[in-house]
């Protein structure tokens, strides 16, 4: 007996040398993609508290007083474990793509024969790649950018600069761009598109100033005519209302069990039966800001489920007064005792019509960003909007971003690119937050702005000694 | 008058008649004999010889003279010498008869061999002769007849010997020419002990062998350690039973065992490579028939097992003192209890005199053409801990056939079937530790919910904390383990011309397991919730192996060369299935059929292979200088496919100085060896890495399209191919030597030892970069163990009557470390604490430290002023579960049919991290406390070393946290012992007696295990190792699943036993 006899291939894991030779593998490859998504607790809960639960917009309340106050509070440290894991399943569904992307090209199934199915599978895949990077450099900043499965035998890279990652992402959002279809392959929901990719390719092009790429891609979501906002906001919402027509992009659950289950509404939405203590509980000010602008209507009833709180509190002292009613999410409305079928919005149509308002007014074409705002707001059945110069709009179509997406993981963000447009401040927006007494909640975010961005993990400095952490960590 | 002629004659073993005949024919002289005197067969080789000796050479040693009358010879009868009769019975050491030995009068040409009962006689004898009996393998005895006319005799082995064989790897060997590190165990008191495991034989009796009892679960496994840590993957040694290579011996009955020898040095392993040996190979030979009679032996034991300790804990008041000490006020209890009239002592109730019961019976015999042993036996072992138990149903057939002069074949078939209940151990309370459920579950929570609780009739829980009350842990779930275990082999053997042997032997080992626990629906909440619980696991695990070697043995006049080359291929198949469901409407039927929800099932398959060559070269010259050298040439699929094949040579080489001329005068010294070798071993962790080479996707990664269409998936697996990954090796370096004094009466035996361990293979964690992918990777860094090892074996007296054997052995062995990236440390041995699932982890894997090292604050004392326990600012290394030093100790002493042998062994200088003392012993919380906290800090100024009550999480918080869930010195206690292993009285029936049974031996004994221990352990024992097989044990930077080596952590382990026991032995 020779090498053959030494030569033992695992029988219970397919691996990357065997397993993908045709075009089912590749098929199941991308499905294992998707599968990630659902397969972690980035998208159906981590998400959340990162950016709504961090902003002004609602309360963090989570009952993992190590690893999720910090993030409500901005005393964030290398060591805490959210921020860990999030990095981690970022990276893992770049690997998943990566595997893709190294292994689909050299397969050669006649099932292809005649389609383009093959280079769509890369196309998916390399959208899948980009969503996790817009992740990571918006939340980390320069993040290695790993682009292979074993990135040329080389597992401890450096960080690569915000401006080569935001370069990668759209070079693989145009690549998706060019080769996905309209509608979803098979007519399968989930799965990336032509709309897909492009909104995020605007959503990047925007977080990365460059309001003209963006511009372009907002219109080539909105004038595609794939996508049409949905007449009543209520409608948007609940396992009734999954994948209508002006969603572009969700993470699909069934409700039926591990790994179909969303159980993250249940870490959420509002259950009169469980002692959770429920994450993202709005937060006085959103309520207050909701109220200022008189969109007391169908999105703040569609947002808010007020009910008196049944289990502890570890919101900021005094935020509610707990012993009355407080708001509780309710944009995902159907916990089913941890098996929700409620899907991730992740894009959708009404993101893309403000985002093209924002561009639009950042170059000056105030008249469209004007219609485009009062689109969105005619449909919350709001007046049109009185602001009508740069300098008004700007702050207008912020707060209309506020209270369409609330807890659609789209603030902290909005917020950031505020800053950087000169409508505001983070730093004093946040020191600035009160709770429902009017007391400050003391958040002490720094004048050096470190706390915009998370920091690495501690775990990966120890592990590879060429990365670097954020200044101010 | 003599004859002139002369006679030559060679003959062997013919009848003396023909001898007779053939002198007569070549002499014409004439012999006259009777012809029923002479059935006796002789052997005689003359030359030239005159007819008178020639007559001398054949009758010798018979009771025959000759008559010259009238150039006739007459053959007649020796007249009998003044005297009586003699008979006499030789017995071995432990009363058995032995047949063949050779009983000689001293100066007389009378001898007598003795039967198979062994039995000798002479019909006439001088009152005052001398005898001298002597047997190969005992010692020789002389002894004066002094006018008795029966005599009884013992022989003692000649252990100290140097014509005692060894066996070694893919063959014996003298002991006397041994160049490396062998120990041989002394297995005769496996038939006069409980021994449950055959390993347990080892305890105490070899230099540098340490074995662990880690806890006392009937039938639990045991941990070998041989020269300390040989690698952080794991200790423990490979053991070859028949030839046969497996990583335990669970597959065999002690009974069976014959021999032991282990092989220590890279020397002695190497011939082995890379199968395991960088921890030493433990080699066992079975029981096979000798040819003569049919032999029978049986024995039986039966006994019983108690808990040597109990820990004293708070009653119901000291409970509710404590509480209102902790809360500042006391607390409200539930109307259900009553902390007046329940007083459940749990130690009590869970523990109990256990019985245990062993019965074995072998039967062997054969002839010239061929042997059988076939061996049965029965144990049943009830745990101390009630639910728990262990019986064990075995068979052992051995067959040996000589098909002709040239060939042989033969097979053995080791059989056992094992029924093993456990109950939950090292395990907080909360997480449903039975052991640790007993000390913390306060006396008033009743067995069972009275009528008026919440859920009334479940086992008894508190409702302050989430703890079931020990006997609901015991009761609620049933954990039962069935396994088969076949061990087996079959070979041929053929001679060939010039001195070559070929031996062809095919091998199996066939594990099968099956796993089955039910939770009850009814008993406690966690039932009630998930309506019950069912779950089966079950494994098969084939391994065959293939070993094909040729022998070339020969002596050249001075020069003796012994020559051993093969090959050998290794399969092993493994197949994992394992189901689960809740939902039981019932308890009636416990099998996953009448499951209703939550359905889960996996199989998986494994299979790994390797492929060897091998050689080895013996050579001595003059039997005076020694050289042994080795070559192993190992291929694995469990290594990284660029590197399947690592090459492990190994020499060493024996001075017989004792044989030189210059030492011919030294008569006190009648044998010193000196020994030196190196030598390399490769090793592979255990199966913690079985695939290397390979990227590893992920199966049953299915995804929801549009909410409804679930597709398959495959996603990145955890798991990096690295198929650079190499051999895991050890060189080690032994130099030592042997030396018998005094007749032997003493000998003594000493080696020093280095042993580095190169490219040890870790599963190392990638940067989450990579999705978080671990990898096999060859660790720059070295685990060294160097150490002394010695031991003294002595024959104090030796008399007929009484005779005092005394064995010592001692090892030194110190371990670190070495050439590890410093920035990088890896935790092990997590322990769960209270109700947390996260592991708090014990130790730490870091350079310049040796394995098993606590790591955490050192506990500086309790303040006087404030009651709390202050602290190092930093966490430390806190000492080593390693010990500095183990030792044995063994004495038999004999007054004619009485035998006491007492065996201590002992570990100094190692520590035990006592987690269960941070349950017991924490200050806080509802659960019941260790006695030791009535010392608690209560007033200013109290000087104690138990801190005060904690009010968890708002008036110290930061010591309450400290005391409760970090690691810390006030938890590491000195686990040194020196322990009565084992006491036995045995007494062996005369054999006047035994012939009126038709016996041929028979001996009735009683036995003590642990009766007592000497220790400072504040736990119930401190050999401990909750961790023994290195679970929980994922750390940080080494990879998911990595089982690193944690030693020394009690955790709520259920406790050692201490054994009393009588027995009987009998020989047909």
């Amino acid at each position: 007996c020779g090498k053959s006899f030494l030569a033992k291939t695992p029988e219970s894991n397919p691996t990357t040398g065997n397993y993908y030779t045709s075009a089912v593998a590749a098929e199941n490859g991308l499905t294992g993609a998707y599968h990630d998504l659902i397969n972690g607790n980035f998208y159906m809960y981590d998400n959340f508290m990162n950016t709504d639960g961090r902003s002004d917009n609602c309360f963090v309340n989570g009952d993992n007083v190590t690893a999720e106050h910090p993030l409500e509070n901005f005393t964030l440290t290398a060591a805490n474990t959210n921020v860990q894991r999030d990095w981690q399943e970022m990276y893992q569904d770049i690997t998943a793509a990566n595997i893709i992307l190294d292994n689909v090209p050299g397969i050669d199934d006649p099932v292809w024969n005649g389609t383009n199915r093959k280079v769509q599978i890369l196309g998916e895949a390399r959208f899948l790649r980009a969503l996790a990077y817009y992740w990571l450099v918006t939340e980390w900043g320069a993040c290695p950018l790993i682009l292979t499965t074993t990135n040329g035998g080389n597992y401890y890279p450096p960080r690569d600069s915000v401006s080569t990652v935001y370069a990668q992402i759209e070079t693989d959002l145009k690549f998706a761009d060019s080769v996905l279809p309209v509608a979803p392959y098979n007519g399968e929901y989930g799965r990336a598109t032509k709309g897909a990719a492009d909104a995020l390719l605007a959503k990047t092009y925007a977080q990365s100033g460059d309001y003209t790429d963006c511009l372009s891609f907002c219109n080539k979501v909105i004038n595609g005519g794939a996508y049409s906002l949905v007449p009543n906001f209520a409608n948007l919402w609940g396992l009734a209302n999954k994948n209508n027509a002006e969603s572009i992009f969700e993470v699909q659950f069934t409700g039926t069990g591990t790994p179909y289950a969303n159980w993250g509404v249940e870490l959420f939405a509002y259950v009169s039966s469980d002692g959770w203590p429920k994450r993202d509980i709005g937060a006085w000010d959103l309520v207050r800001t909701f109220k200022a602008a008189g969109d007391t209507l169908v999105r703040y009833k569609t947002t808010f489920n007020w009910q008196i709180a049944n289990a502890s509190f570890n919101m900021p002292s005094g935020a509610w007064n707990a012993d009355s009613v407080i708001p509780f999410m309710h944009k995902y409305p159907d916990p089913s005792g941890f098996n929700s079928p409620d899907n991730i919005v992740v894009l959708r149509l009404a993101d893309i019509i403000l985002l093209a308002a924002e561009a639009n007014n950042q170059l000056n074409n105030t008249a469209a960003a004007i219609g485009e705002l009062n689109q969105i707001r005619s449909r919350a059945g709001l007046p049109p909007t009185t602001a009508g110069t740069q300098a008004t709009l700007g702050p207008a179509i912020l707060l209309e971003r506020r209270l369409e997406l609330v807890d659609e993981c789209s603030r902290w963000n909005d917020l950031l690119r505020a800053d950087a447009n000169g409508y505001l401040n983070v730093v004093d927006l946040m020191n600035s937050q009160t709770d429902v007494y009017g007391n400050n909640l003391n958040y002490n975010v720094a004048a050096d702005k470190h706390q915009y961005l998370f920091p690495v993990p501690l775990q990966d400095l120890q592990l590879n000694k060429n990365l670097t952490q954020n200044p101010g960590y | 008058r003599s004859f002139s002629q002369k006679v030559t004659l060679s003959f062997r073993d013919v009848p003396l008649s023909r001898v007779l005949d053939e002198i007569s024919r070549q002499t014409n002289v004439s012999i006259i004999y009777r012809e029923d005197v002479f059935h006796t067969r002789v052997s005689v080789h003359v030359r030239n010889s005159t007819v008178e000796e020639a007559l001398e050479a054949c009758l010798r040693g018979q009771p025959l003279t000759y008559r010259i009358e009238n150039n006739s010879v007459l053959i007649q009868e020796r007249p009998s010498p003044p005297g009586g009769p003699l008979e006499g019975k030789v017995v071995d050491e432990r009363g058995s008869p032995l047949a063949g030995v050779t009983v000689e009068v001293k100066g007389a040409q009378q001898a007598a061999v003795t039967d198979d009962k062994g039995v000798f006689s002479f019909t006439s004898i001088d009152p005052d002769a001398t005898l001298v009996v002597s047997y190969v393998g005992y010692q020789t005895e002389e002894i004066k007849l002094r006018g008795r006319s029966f005599l009884d005799i013992r022989l003692t082995p000649s252990t100290k010997a140097l014509d005692q064989v060894v066996v070694i790897g893919y063959g014996t060997q003298h002991k006397r020419d041994v160049t490396s590190a062998i120990s041989t165990i002394d297995t005769k008191d496996i038939s006069s002990r409980p021994i449950v495991s055959g390993v347990e034989a080892l305890t105490g009796k070899a230099p540098g062998v340490q074995v662990t009892v880690p806890s006392g679960t009937p039938g639990g496994d045991l941990s070998v350690r041989i020269r300390g840590v040989g690698s952080p993957n794991g200790s423990e040694p490979l053991y070859v039973v028949d030839g046969v290579l497996t990583n335990d011996i669970r597959g065999l009955d002690p009974g069976n065992i014959e021999s032991i020898s282990i092989l220590k040095d890279a020397s002695a392993a190497g011939i082995y490579g890379a199968a395991g040996s960088t921890n030493g190979v433990v080699m066992i030979t079975t029981k096979k028939g000798a040819k003569g009679k049919a032999k029978i032996e049986a024995s039986t034991y039966t006994g019983i097992q108690q808990i040597v300790k109990k820990i004293a804990v708070l009653n119901n008041q000291q409970w509710l003192d404590l509480e209102t000490e902790i809360f500042g006020t006391a607390p409200t209890i539930p109307s259900y209890y009553n902390l007046t009239t329940t007083n459940n002592n749990w130690q009590n109730l869970i523990y109990h005199s256990a019985a245990q019961t062993g019965a074995n019976v072998g039967m062997s015999g054969g002839s010239e053409k061929g042997t059988y042993y076939l061996g049965v036996g029965y144990l049943t072992q009830d745990g101390i801990m009630v639910g728990s138990n262990f019986d064990r149903y075995s068979a052992k057939l051995s067959v040996d056939q000589n098909a002709a002069n040239w060939l042989s074949l033969g097979a053995n078939l080791n059989y056992n079937r094992s029924n093993q209940r456990t109950v939950p151990q090292d395990e907080s309370a909360q997480n449903g530790g039975a052991v640790i459920a007993a000390l913390v579950t306060p006396e008033y929570i009743p067995i069972k919910m009275p009528s008026n609780a919440p859920y009334p009739g479940v086992y008894g829980y508190s409702s302050f904390y989430s703890g079931d009350n020990p006997l609901s842990d015991i009761y609620n779930n049933t954990n039962s383990t069935l396994e088969n275990h076949l061990l087996g082999d079959a070979y041929v053997e053929v001679k060939l011309p010039w001195a070559l042997k070929y031996r062809s032997q095919f091998n199996i080992v066939l594990d099968n397991s099956n796993y089955n626990y039910f939770l009850d629906p009814y008993n406690n909440l966690y039932g009630i919730t998930l309506q019950g619980k069912g779950q089966n696991n079950s494994s098969e695990t084939f391994r065959w192996a293939w070993d094909n070697t040729l022998t070339f043995d020969k002596t050249f006049g001075a020069h003796s060369i012994n020559i051993v080359a093969g090959t050998s291929a290794l399969d092993e198949n493994i197949f994992l299935s394992s189901q689960s469901g809740t939902g039981f409407s019932s308890n009636a039927v416990q099998t996953l059929n009448a499951a209703s929800a939550q359905y889960s099932i996996s199989t998986q398959k494994f299979e790994w292979t390797t492929h060897s060559y091998f050689g080895r070269f013996m050579y001595a010259y003059k039997n005076r200088y020694l050289l042994t050298g080795t070559l192993r040439a190992d291929g694995s699929s469990r290594v990284g496919s660029n590197n399947y094949w690592g090459t492990f040579p190994a020499l060493s080489a024996g001075w017989k100085i004792s044989q030189e001329k210059f030492m011919q005068n030294v008569l006190w010294i009648e044998d010193l060896k000196l020994r030196a070798g190196w030598g390399a071993t490769g090793n592979l962790p255990p199966y913690t890495v079985l695939y290397p080479s390979y990227t590893l996707l992920s199966a049953g990664a299915s995804y929801a399209y549009s909410g409804s269409n679930v597709e398959p998936g495959v996603s990145p697996g955890t798991q990096l191919g690295n198929p650079a990954m190499k051999w895991e090796s050890a060189h080690q370096t032994n130099v030592g030597f042997d030396a018998g004094f005094l007749s032997h009466r003493l000998s003594v035996s000493a080696d020093y030892y280095y042993k580095k361990v190169y490219n040890m293979i870790f599963t190392q964690q990638l940067p989450l970069t990579t999705g978080g992918l671990v990898t096999a990777v060859n660790l720059p860094g070295y685990d060294v163990n160097k150490g002394f090892e010695y031991s003294i074996d002595a024959t104090v007296i030796h008399t007929h009557d009484i005779s005092w054997d005394v064995t010592w052995n001692m090892s030194i062995n110190h371990n670190e470390m070495e050439g590890l990236d410093t920035a990088i440390s890896y935790q092990t041995g997590g322990v769960t604490v209270g109700g947390s699932k996260a592991p708090i982890y014990t130790g730490l894997i870091k350079n310049g430290y040796s394995l098993g090292t606590f790591y955490g604050y050192q506990a500086l004392g309790v303040n006087a002023a404030t009651g709390n326990m202050t602290y190092s600012a930093n966490p430390t290394s806190l000492g080593s579960a390693l010990p500095k030093y183990t030792f044995g100790l063994g004495s038999e002493w004999r007054y004619k049919a009485f035998t006491l042998s007492l065996l201590f062994d002992g570990v100094q200088g190692n520590k035990v991290y006592d987690e269960t003392r941070m349950e017991i012993e924490n200050l806080t919380g509802y659960n019941n406390e260790s006695a030791a906290v009535l010392a608690r800090w209560k007033n200013d100024g109290d000087v104690t070393a138990i801190p005060r009550a904690l009010d968890n999480g708002t008036t110290n918080a930061t010591a309450a946290a400290l005391l409760q869930s970090q690691i810390a010195s006030n938890y590491v206690e000195n686990g040194s012992f020196v322990r009565l292993r084992n006491a036995t009285l045995g007494y062996a029936f005369d054999p006047k007696v035994l012939r009126r049974l038709e016996l041929s031996g028979l001996r009735i004994y009683v036995t003590a295990q642990n009766l007592f221990t000497i220790t400072k352990y504040k736990g119930y024992y401190p050999e401990i190792n909750g961790f023994g097989q290195g679970t929980n044990n994922q750390a940080v930077n080494a990879g998911v699943g990595a089982t690193l080596m944690a030693l020394g952590i009690d955790n709520g382990a259920y406790p050692v036993a201490r054994t009393y026991i009588v027995g009987v032995n009998i020989q047909l």
